[in-house]
């Protein structure tokens, strides 16, 4: 019985993967300077020969392990869940929603950032990580903040475990990997199937 | 993944902000600020003050950085890291990291046993400050790190922000300006500085600054009042002590400061702004009476009719030196002749004006007239009346020399330079210090010599007097005959250490260059300064002549600095009255009043410190008079203070003052004017000039001279700001020598303060 449903599982996946048109998923990291770190995924589609990605999706990030995510108090929550993206405009000094957010491998040609609202109309995230290197503002930095994970308890502001700041940025701290293909929503339910009868065999395994 | 887990199972952190944010507001915890930067300054290294050059040295300075500083978003504005707001320590690098959720100052706290000065242990607690306008002006978007560094000239520029009512970009550029930096490096951490000439102006800056705002945080830290900051001897009320008390102690003078109002009151103790620049011309043996209004002195009389006139300024002493010594360190030690004696046994930072400065980060000069040209390091004046040599003639009394002829054919005599009144000789270890012989220095006031800007300085004979109108003359023949002989031997000037030719008018090149001192005390020769000639047209010649020098300069134009030219006299003349530190009814002293104090004005001892005492100095024994044949003043004598800021029309000229001041005054304010002492602590003004109402009150049962005053206001010594208002009624001191002043009772018509400028705080 095990082994059918393993068969099966991986038989659903090769079914979805050969369904996939083109998103893919990715991991990032920085390290800072004094050693934090912000790591994270999201999805995209490769564009220039596979050097960057647009139509960024599905942002999921951590500063020092600790996740951008909601934190609520008496009844009101702070943060959202749901990650956005921002280009930088160079022209503006100023994120905004008018240019597509395109991330590079290659770190010296970053400008966009991650935060919990549109910061084309909201400069007041609850999370972020701050990607700039505008050469025509003289401006390379990276800023990755959590200020509902204050280890400040006293003021829940930002402070030195959990704000990171290098400025000159590194480029080659910045790491992007596509890990593994993203099926297409009407693939999702048979390849999720699949993968669940791998991974309820993997836990019956590691029971036994 | 990982974040995803996090969120359904908050972490312990998350569960304590948590509980944090249930104590807080409702409104959002998002940023609106992050900076970073560094925490940083100057190191000063003190200087080492002895009798002896072996055992001496100078100040140095550093550029520095704070490690252990608390740094903090201070949400209250009092200058403070209070619980609540969002605070870092520095990292051993000086840098931080902060954001707040609320726009606000940033405050460095440079605390004592946790911070450290380039890794110098901290010996005072010190704040320094960022205005919100300079956090603005670096913010490129709120979601970027602004980079903003906390030092002592960001603190200035907050300063200026807040009481001068400047932008942000006019504060820096004004502070850029009076410092002579470049308006991009003056907030960078002076390490990062990579023009040597700017990071040796902030570096000197930043000591300065340091200084005052390590007094604010005393104040603050001591609970001083503002009626003690502003100078209000009333305050605390002390009526049964002075009976004139007429300001007496109103709720706003009881009031204590912030960090914010401190840190402005540091820079105007008791009232008086800082200075960046003063030159004393100091002339001789005239009464006010016999100057003020003398149709032979056209020149003085103008200038103290457009700045200000002080009429009861006492002198000190008779003859000369006392009151020399009195103007080089608020006291003249008992000594009654112009014995010429150096004085090794008062020492110490405190001891006199010059270690004062020196200990301060500022610099001072003594400019001589009819300087005699003689190599550094040598004993070129071999033969005259003096007996240390250490410092290579700056001691002697100039020699007598046939070979050097006027052009009215008489020879260069040693009545021309006299080292008495040099007011820095007789401090033995300012003498001492390394920078003794840079620091002495020649003038010219000769006829017709030019300008910083090559214009001839003119003078206009006055036509109705009978003297010789050759008379005034003089001084450029022996300027000329003088440069002549310096340059027949090759001589080169000690105070560049001999690496330039010898220059008979150094103070005119130093005005070129800007590299005067921050106080400069200007000594005509004795045919300039009225010693030689008495009233004449002369020595009013030589005192235009370095006004118009002054005024020719950048630093006179320059509306972002502060300087004053002060004209007075050594002696009043006939007149024995005393003031200000000096009690006439001294009869009865005994024994002698020689008394210690400790800073904060307690009294020590004073049997064993009366008696004279005896010292080895430079292997001479030195024993001092007894101090109890001390002088008991002197009479009135003209003091007028004309400043840029007047000239400039930013402040009104044409004021008087007819409050009591004297020479031991007139210190009491330069300490004030250059950070010097603490109005919170009456006995950190050094020596005599610490004897206020209230100094004197306090330690009347020590201080027998002060015992039978029938005025203590009278008789104490106060800072020439203004601040006392006579009572209706109350009669004022009229000496012999002086001029009866246009109110004899009751308040001046105006009670500006002759100092102030249109920069009142930084």
């Amino acid at each position: 019985m095990k082994l059918l449903l393993v068969k099966a599982a991986i038989v659903a996946a090769a079914l979805g993967a050969s369904a996939l048109v083109s998103a893919q998923n990715f991991d990032f990291s920085y390290t800072f300077g004094d050693g934090q770190q912000v790591t994270g995924s999201f999805t995209g589609v490769t564009t220039n020969g596979g050097q960057s990605v647009t139509d960024i999706g599905n942002i999921q990030a951590s500063l020092n392990g600790i996740a951008f995510a909601p934190v609520t108090v008496n009844g009101v929550t702070y943060g959202n869940a749901t990650l956005q993206a921002n280009a930088w405009n160079s022209g503006l000094e100023a994120f905004d929603d008018t240019t597509p957010v395109t991330i590079y491998a290659n770190g010296a040609l970053n400008n966009f950032i991650f935060s919990d609202v549109d910061a084309a109309t909201n400069t007041s995230p609850d999370y972020e990580l701050a990607y700039i290197n505008d050469g025509a503002n003289g401006i390379f930095q990276l800023v990755a903040a959590n200020f509902l994970q204050s280890d400040s308890f006293s003021t829940a502001e930002g402070n030195a475990t959990q704000l990171a700041i290098d400025a000159p940025g590194v480029a080659s701290e910045w790491k992007l990997s596509e890990v593994s293909p993203v099926p297409l929503p009407d693939t999702l339910p048979l390849l999720l199937s699949g993968l669940g009868l791998l991974g309820l065999g993997g836990f019956r395994r590691r029971a036994a | 993944m990982l974040s995803r887990l996090q969120t359904l199972r908050p972490s312990p952190v998350a569960v304590a902000v948590a509980s944090t944010l249930a104590l807080c507001s409702t409104s959002a915890f998002a940023s609106v600020s992050i900076v970073k930067g560094v925490v940083a300054g100057a190191y000063l290294n003190p200087p080492v003050f002895a009798d002896t050059a072996a055992a001496s040295s100078g100040p140095s300075t550093a550029p520095s950085v704070y490690a252990g500083a608390t740094v903090c978003f201070d949400l209250k504005g009092d200058g403070a890291c209070d619980p609540g707001d969002p605070s870092t320590t520095t990292a051993a690098d000086g840098s931080f990291k902060l954001s707040s959720s609320t726009l606000a100052p940033l405050v460095a706290q440079i605390n004592v046993g946790t911070t450290t000065d380039n890794g110098n242990a901290i010996t005072a607690r010190n704040v320094f400050r960022v205005n919100v306008a300079q956090i603005q002006a670096a913010t490129v978007s709120p979601l970027l790190p602004a980079t903003v560094n906390i030092t002592p000239l960001s603190t200035e520029v907050a300063l200026a922000i807040e009481n001068q009512g400047l932008t942000y970009g006019q504060a820096v550029a004004n502070l850029a300006q009076r410092i002579g930096a470049s308006p991009s490096d003056v907030l960078l951490p002076p390490t990062e500085v990579t023009s040597p000439t700017d990071q040796a102006a902030i570096v000197k800056e930043s000591v300065i600054a340091q200084g005052r705002l390590q007094l604010a945080a005393k104040f603050v830290d001591r609970g001083n009042t503002v009626g003690q900051l502003r100078g209000n001897f009333d305050c605390p009320a002390v009526a049964s002590f002075d009976p004139t008390n007429a300001d007496g102690c109103t709720a706003a003078d009881q009031s204590t400061v912030a960090i914010p109002a401190a840190e402005q009151w540091a820079f105007n103790l008791e009232g008086m702004p800082r200075y960046d620049y003063v030159f004393v011309i100091y002339e001789e043996n005239e009464s006010q009476s016999s100057v003020l209004g003398n149709s032979k002195v056209p020149f003085i009389n103008s200038l103290a009719g457009a700045g200000g006139l002080f009429y009861n300024y006492y002198t000190t002493g008779d003859p000369s030196e006392p009151n020399y010594l009195v103007q080089g360190g608020a006291d003249d030690w008992g000594q009654t002749g112009d014995e010429a004696l150096p004085y090794p046994a008062v020492t110490g930072v405190q001891a006199n004006i010059w270690n004062a400065l020196d200990a301060a980060g500022l610099s001072w000069r003594v400019y001589e007239g009819s300087l005699y040209p003689s190599a550094a390091g040598t004993t070129a004046n071999t033969g005259a009346s003096s007996w240390n040599s250490a410092t290579g003639g700056l001691w002697f009394d100039n020699p007598s020399n046939a070979s050097i002829v006027g052009a009215d054919g008489t020879t260069y005599g040693s009545s021309l330079r006299a080292v008495k009144h040099n007011p820095a000789t007789w401090y033995a270890d300012a003498a001492a210090q390394p920078d003794f012989a840079l620091n002495d220095r020649s003038v010219s006031g000769a006829y017709l010599s030019p300008d910083v800007n090559g214009n001839a300085i003119a003078y206009t004979y006055p036509s109705n007097t009978a003297s010789n109108p050759d008379n005034y003359t003089e001084s450029g023949n022996w300027d000329a005959a003088l440069q002549t002989y310096a340059a027949g031997k090759g001589l080169t000037s000690w105070w560049t250490g001999g690496a330039s030719g010898w220059n008979q008018d150094q103070f005119l090149a130093d005005l070129q260059s800007g590299n005067v001192g921050n106080y400069n005390f200007i000594v005509p020769d004795q045919d300039d300064d009225m010693h030689n000639t008495g009233v004449e047209p002369r020595a009013d010649y030589f005192a235009e002549n370095i006004v118009k020098k002054i005024e020719s300069s950048s630093l006179w134009s320059d509306p972002t600095k502060n300087v004053a030219i002060v004209i007075t006299y050594d002696e009043g003349e006939s007149a024995t009255t005393a003031c200000c530190g000096w009690n006439p009814e001294r009869s009865a002293d005994s024994p002698a009043q020689l008394v210690t104090f400790t800073r904060n004005g307690t009294y020590v001892s004073s049997a064993s410190a009366l008696q004279p005492f005896t010292e080895a100095f430079n292997g001479k024994t030195f024993t001092p008079p007894a101090y109890k044949v001390g002088n008991h003043g002197h009479g009135v004598a003209l003091f007028t203070v004309y400043t840029n800021q007047e000239a400039l029309g930013n402040v009104p000229g044409g004021n008087y003052d007819t409050d009591y001041y004297s020479h031991i005054s007139f210190v009491r304010t330069l300490q004030d004017i250059f950070g010097l002492a603490d109005p919170g602590l009456p006995g950190s003004y050094m020596n005599r000039s610490k004897y206020t109402e209230n100094f004197i009150e306090q330690n009347a049962s020590v201080l027998p001279e002060f015992a039978g005053s029938a005025n203590p206001h009278f008789d104490a010594v106060r800072a020439m700001n203004h601040v006392y208002q006579f009572p209706p009624g109350v009669t004022r001191v009229v000496a012999s020598g002086g001029v009866t002043p246009p109110v004899t009772t009751g308040p001046d018509p105006s009670q500006v303060n002759l100092w102030g400028t249109s920069n009142p705080s930084e």
